[in-house]
């Protein structure tokens, strides 16, 4: 599904993935871990279509799309959340979602967009009034995290690059969260989860274990996430 | 009860209110030459919103409030959007008079520039001549957040800029509904980013 080629990432001069190679295939969960600041929420970033100092080639689908911007990398199918969603004044959460769903297909009705919304709104256990809340203002860690789930949820992606989607959520809201990835994936969609908490993996169950260290990627199978829990990642170093 | 007034050219200056609960609205769209004086005497709360977009044309809309007795709650919201080869010139100023007492004044005055060739002179000004007040003034100068713009983006939405300037308006007239009635006055989001 996606393919990245002598894949280089650079930010402010500093190489924080040099020439590496990575691929996933529908159906598939990988981990990406690494200690802070090694550069796996770069690699989500880059893969998204930020404008960082990027080298090297990326295919999803089979289609190179190394020069695709953002939101043309969204509608063919790749969503991020992000370790912190950012707020924006003036704009309700129903518009965003709205705006979005409609950039991929503009006859959908805006009251089906709302059913929808809400109905998963209400799985998520957000307030009856989310979809009027402006988006993200003064919302909780919490439910800024479930906001994201909400939006892949209504944007159907094929990729999903989750990024400490975990972080700042209560053992029950981690647990609602962890349900629905684990329910929306199916062998046709795919998913990169960076998380600090294990407990995330222990849902998600990834079959390969990717280490970013020392600017490079390598692979494990599953049994390096026990191993990492309990040696941390001086083994890398 | 409120005294709504739709526009600052409605205000009259020879006028000295007391005990009014005023609020004053200023949206434009067009090229406008306003000076606008409100006089407030006792007790008096007055809330002025000002919307000010332009493009390919220079604007000026300046207001100032006296208050010459004692009692008033003034505040001001100001918005300037300034599009292509545009000029906006807002002043805002309050002045409390010697001898009066427990007045407070909140000016604050928020400025977009979308485009090399805009220009905005904004300022508030507050004159103080007691102790006896409460009184704070902010003006920033800002673009758009690349952190916003980046992720709605990722979002599939293309033109996010639009999105976040419609945001930054409404932020500005959810303030009452008497508000919406004016809105067509104001240039539309999407003449303004081009």
């Amino acid at each position: 599904m996606l393919r990245l080629l002598d894949y280089s990432v650079s930010i402010n001069g500093k190489k924080l993935l040099d020439k590496v190679n990575f691929a996933i295939n529908p159906g598939e969960i990988h981990a990406l871990l690494g200690p802070n600041g090694s550069g796996k929420s770069s690699l989500l970033n880059a893969i998204m279509g930020k404008t960082f100092d990027v080298k090297g080639k990326t295919f999803f689908n089979d289609k190179d799309i190394t020069e695709l911007p953002p939101d043309e990398r969204s509608k063919a199918g790749i969503f991020m959340t992000f370790q912190q969603p950012i707020e924006i004044e003036g704009i309700s959460n129903m518009a965003v979602v709205r705006e979005s769903v409609r950039e991929r297909d503009s006859t959908v009705k805006i009251k089906q967009i709302l059913t929808e919304f809400k109905d998963n709104a209400s799985k998520l256990e957000l307030g009856q009034d989310w979809h009027q809340r402006l988006f993200n203002l003064n919302a909780s860690g919490g439910e800024r995290k479930k906001m994201e789930i909400l939006q892949m949820l209504m944007l159907k992606p094929k990729l999903l690059l989750l990024d400490e989607i975990d972080s700042g959520l209560d053992v029950d809201a981690l647990h609602i969260i962890a349900e629905l990835i684990k329910n929306y994936l199916t062998s046709d969609t795919a998913c990169i989860v960076v998380s600090h908490n294990f407990k995330l993996y222990d849902y998600l169950q990834p079959s390969q274990v990717h280490v970013i260290a020392n600017s490079k990627l390598n692979t494990y199978q599953p049994n390096m996430l026990q191993k990492i829990k309990n040696e941390g990642y001086n083994q890398f170093t | 009860m409120k005294d709504i007034i739709n526009s600052l050219k409605d205000v009259k200056s020879n006028q000295v209110y007391h005990y009014a609960n005023l609020e004053i609205f200023g949206y434009y769209g067009a090229s406008e030459q306003i000076n606008t004086s409100i006089n407030l005497g006792n007790n008096n709360n007055a809330n002025v919103y000002i919307v000010n977009t332009a493009v390919d044309f220079e604007t000026e809309v300046n207001i100032n409030i006296k208050c010459t007795g004692n009692n008033n709650s003034v505040t001001v919201k100001s918005l300037n959007i300034a599009g292509k080869d545009s000029s906006i010139t807002n002043v805002v100023g309050v002045t409390i008079n010697k001898g009066t007492k427990a007045n407070s004044a909140h000016v604050n005055i928020k400025n977009f520039l979308l485009h090399n060739s805009s220009v905005i002179l904004a300022r508030p000004d507050l004159y103080i001549h007691t102790d006896s007040v409460e009184c704070s003034h902010g003006c920033s100068m800002g673009y758009f957040n690349a952190d916003q713009l980046f992720y709605l983006n990722t979002r599939g939405i293309k033109n996010a800029k639009e999105l976040l300037l419609q945001g930054i308006i409404n932020s500005m007239i959810v303030q009452s509904a008497e508000a919406d009635k004016h809105i067509e006055r104001l240039i539309d989001v999407q003449r303004l980013i081009s």
